[in-house]
């Protein structure tokens, strides 16, 4: 007989008190909210350089009073409550062909990791508004371990306390504001040491000089946590490029333009955040592929996505944070970039480190996050669909085109020091002759067993030094060049007329050979 | 300190203060704080501090006056203000972007239980009253009270100010104050915060620029309120007496202004007159008390105006002075008390605030072609930095 599994609700009372990784996720979080709200300005406050207080306010639509007690308790006509997100049991139009990211309702708890206590003011067009201070209970987890009779009961988990306050909002306009003054000492203590080290630089207003900050970096911690808030916000939200060439052959030209028509800006700080990413001006180039755009299925339902993936030839990316493949639903970032670009078990070398790729999710996957939104089931169909993809794009396309122009480099750079080495050979020679002296090739290669001498024939007006090609010497590729021209020295020294002077001549050639090789 | 039913971004008759009152100032004191701009190679701009309301009219004209200079990065970063709620902070900070911004009750983060708290903060950073305690648990009533000791801090280590701009808009003597009011102490505060070096971070390092031998105050305050208690009353009363007692002169030259000799006669007579004597009395005789003394040669500049509401009117006044160290210094004197030289610079600023009127600035008296102008400008000024 079968018999049904439930989950307790302590289980989801103890995500409230910890779900994100960072800061940067938990504002994420109310961004989407934003998003999803249809607000086109999301501006975060930090308090920064004092962090006291955090303040997160967008000019969405606001949410009602009564929707605020649903999405806080639940009700009998709306199941509600942390986790019952209202958005997706109502059909919602959002603006500017927008998608709602939101699925569970608990991202305006996310803050609560970091400020237990926060006012909640909203307003709805047409509505008086409302403001609420939620509180979370102190001292949590150990209430819920003990299953404390104050919080846990049969029907239920409570959490904390909200009520709504008196205030004259007749001023505030529409949409949602979170005033976070509760922080807690341990956060603002971070941040505040990190905006206190003596190498800390202030972000600048320019968003342009705030990426060069990055690129400088081999990588973010040596930023500290005020500059990688930045950073991993800015990275994680649905954001546009600096511009169309952020990314070198337009790779996304077009995602940028549909980002920037969602009319979506948010501000930390004053600072107005784009992408972190601009690759340009790397001395080898980039290898760049886009993404076509893929329309699968598994097990019948729709996995859509496109995007990009950038090599940057002969340099590893900096910061390290760029390296790898990020995953995007609905623009917002998954996690941060995945170094293992999903597990790709092939072993590039340092080649992996000039890899950087984006993939933007239409349709899928959403099935395959885990809850905290930062990281995929592995063994989900969805995930295994596009990773199959992305090794078969890696291994078969991107890496060899790297290879082959690694190659071509290798190539070019051996013929620069042939040259050069025989530029040194010529000069140093010609140093010790007063006559012109003219070198020439012997053409052969090893398997006709040529004469692998340096013939030098001397004549009334100059001396001519004729060298065989270096695939006759039996030594390593690496000293072959060496090889030859130390050959080159000891047939010129032995045309010198007494012993004492050809082994003068042959000690001072090596020397000055050896000198500048 | 914002007052939501006067529009500061075009009142002619505060930006007559401020034009002619604040700004030669501040720009005498842009001119006299030149040779302590310098640490080695590196310059630093005039640091200001404001109760500036929402719309930073006067961080605005400082700025379009060259006075406070700007930084490209962060236009205001040397500006520090102060405002009663979270919602005014954040929309002044995107008018003046970089300034940093302190929330709530200025009085309440200024003043604690020991008014020594100070003398205990030696070599101390804020991130460390952060660190976890050992003995405590983790709950709202720890939080609270460890950050509201790291926010005092952070503000009181944010000063020395070049130029420091009190616009209280209220009462300096709220209702209800215990005397000598908390205004008042929390005035004594920042006039010992003042007394600090200054330690600046630039270029990655951090500079000492050292004691500012001087800094330009500007204060205001509501007249009144009517109801002052008897304690506040006779505290006020007692700094007229003391100077006329000790300048046989000044009792003259109160009668030629006022019609009388005696303080008490001049409270009940003329409230508003006797306020605005012994005022800036007070605050010259708490300088000096903090190793500090108002210019004699510039004196306090008075200005007074007043407001229409639906039950009456009633005054503000404005003061405008620059403020020097004595000499030595406290640290390096062997008494702590003020010097000959302070007392004798008191005895003269006493004199010309006796002597000098207050410059009562009425609609009739307002050049408002020119405000007009200039206001017009300091708005164009904030459309370039808005955020």
């Amino acid at each position: 007989m079968e018999r049904k599994i439930r989950v307790g609700e302590k289980a989801l009372a103890h995500l409230s008190r910890g779900l994100y990784r960072s800061p940067a996720s938990a504002l994420r979080e109310l961004v989407s909210n934003a998003w999803d709200a249809n607000a086109t300005s999301v501006r975060i406050s930090t308090g920064y350089p004092n962090f006291y207080e955090i303040r997160v306010s967008d000019n969405g639509d606001g949410f009602s009073r009564r929707d605020f007690e649903t999405l806080m308790e639940g009700t009998r006509e709306e199941i509600g409550g942390i986790g019952n997100s209202l958005k997706r049991s109502r059909s919602v139009q959002l603006t500017n062909n927008r998608q709602i990211i939101g699925r569970l309702g608990i991202g305006m708890l996310g803050i609560s990791q970091f400020c237990p206590s926060f006012v909640v003011t909203s307003k709805v067009k047409g509505e008086r508004g409302f403001s609420a201070r939620v509180r979370l209970y102190d001292l949590l987890k150990q209430q819920l371990d003990s299953d404390s009779e104050e919080i846990v009961s049969p029907q239920a988990v409570d959490v904390g306390v909200y009520e709504f306050v008196d205030s004259d909002l007749s001023k505030v306009p529409v949409g949602t504001t979170i005033y976070a003054d509760d922080v807690h000492p341990t956060f603002i203590q971070s941040f505040q040491t990190s905006c206190s080290a003596p190498d800390f630089e202030e972000p600048s207003l320019d968003w342009s000089e705030n990426i060069q900050h990055f690129s400088r970096q081999r990588t973010l911690q040596e930023l500290g946590h005020y500059w990688r808030l930045i950073w991993e916000l800015s990275l994680a939200c649905p954001l546009p490029y600096v511009n169309s060439k952020a990314l070198p052959e337009g790779l996304v030209k077009q995602d940028n333009d549909r980002l920037r028509r969602y009319d979506f800006e948010v501000f930390l700080d004053n600072i107005k955040l784009a992408k972190p990413i601009h690759l340009c001006g790397n001395e080898h180039g980039y290898t760049c592929y886009a993404i076509p755009r893929q329309e699968k299925r598994t097990y019948g339902k729709p996995v859509c996505y496109h995007g990009y993936i950038a090599v940057q030839e002969g340099h590893q990316l900096q910061p390290d944070e760029l390296r790898g493949i990020l995953i995007r639903i609905k623009d917002v970032a998954i996690g941060y970039y995945d170094t293992s670009m999903l597990d790709y078990r092939y072993n590039e070398g340092p080649r992996s480190r000039w890899v950087t790729g984006e993939v933007f999710i239409s349709d899928g996957l959403e099935d395959a996050l885990n809850l905290d939104r930062e990281s995929f089931n592995r063994f989900h169909p969805e995930f295994r669909e596009l990773q199959n993809y992305l090794h078969e794009t890696l291994q078969h396309k991107i890496f060899r085109e790297v290879y082959k122009k690694l190659d071509q480099r290798s190539e070019m750079r051996k013929e620069v020091r042939k040259d050069y080495h025989a530029t040194i050979l010529r000069e140093v020679v010609q140093s010790s002759s007063e006559k012109k002296v003219r070198f020439k090739s012997i053409k052969g290669t090893a398997k006709d067993k040529p004469d692998r001498e340096v013939r030098v024939e001397g004549t009334d007006s100059g001396m001519t030094v004729a060298m065989p090609d270096v695939v006759v010497y039996k030594t390593k590729k690496s000293a072959r060049d060496l090889a030859r021209a130390i050959f080159a020295i000891y047939e010129i020294s032995q045309k010198k007329n007494s012993p004492t002077e050809r082994q003068r001549t042959f000690y001072d050639l090596i020397q000055k050979l050896l000198f500048r090789w | 300190m914002s007052n939501s039913t006067v529009s500061f971004k075009t009142d002619l008759l505060k930006h007559h203060v401020r034009y002619y009152g604040w700004l030669p100032f501040c720009k005498k004191r842009k001119e006299l704080a030149q040779p302590i701009l310098k640490c080695g190679r590196h310059q630093r701009s005039l640091r200001y501090f404001t109760f500036c309301a929402v719309s930073a009219m006067d961080v605005y004209m400082l700025n379009l006056e060259h006075v406070i200079s700007s930084d490209s990065n962060k236009p205001f970063k040397n500006v520090t203000f102060f405002d009663k709620n979270d919602d005014l902070v954040e929309e002044t900070k995107r008018g003046i972007p970089g300034a940093t911004g302190f929330t709530g009750d200025f009085t309440k983060l200024v003043l604690t239980d020991n008014d020594d708290a100070d003398e205990e903060w030696e070599g101390v950073k804020s991130s460390d009253l952060l660190d976890a305690p050992s003995d405590k648990p983790d709950d709202r009533h720890t939080r609270k009270e460890q950050v509201q000791t790291a926010k005092r801090f952070s503000l009181s280590m944010s000063f020395p100010y070049d130029i420091i701009n009190l616009d209280l808009e209220g009462y300096v003597f709220r209702p209800g104050d215990t005397f000598p009011g908390e205004m008042i102490r929390a005035l004594r505060h920042v006039f010992r915060w003042q007394r600090r070096s200054l330690r600046l971070g630039i270029d990655l390092k951090e500079k000492n620029f050292g004691y500012l031998n001087g800094f330009t105050l500007m204060f205001t305050t509501q007249v009144g309120p009517e109801n002052l208690t008897d304690e506040y009353l006779a505290a006020l009363r007692q700094i007229i007496d003391e100077n006329i007692e000790s300048d046989e002169q000044l009792a003259s030259i109160l009668e030629e202004r006022t019609g009388t000799k005696e303080a008490d006669k001049l409270q009940s007579q003329d409230f508003d007159e006797f306020f605005q004597i012994a005022i800036p009395k007070q605050l010259a005789k708490m300088l000096m008390e903090e190793d500090w003394c108002v210019d004699p040669n510039s004196g306090i500049r008075a200005f007074a105006f007043e407001r229409q509401y639906d039950g009456g009117s009633y005054r503000m006044l404005h003061f405008v002075m620059h403020v020097n160290r004595q000499q030595p210094i406290r640290d390096w004197r062997m008494s702590k008390d003020p010097t000959s030289e302070a007392r004798e610079q008191y005895g003269k600023v006493v004199r010309k605030i006796f002597d000098e009127p207050v410059d009562f600035v009425t609609d009739g008296s307002l050049d408002k072609q020119k405000l007009g102008e200039h206001i017009k400008r300091i708005h164009s000024r904030s459309k370039k930095y808005r955020v």
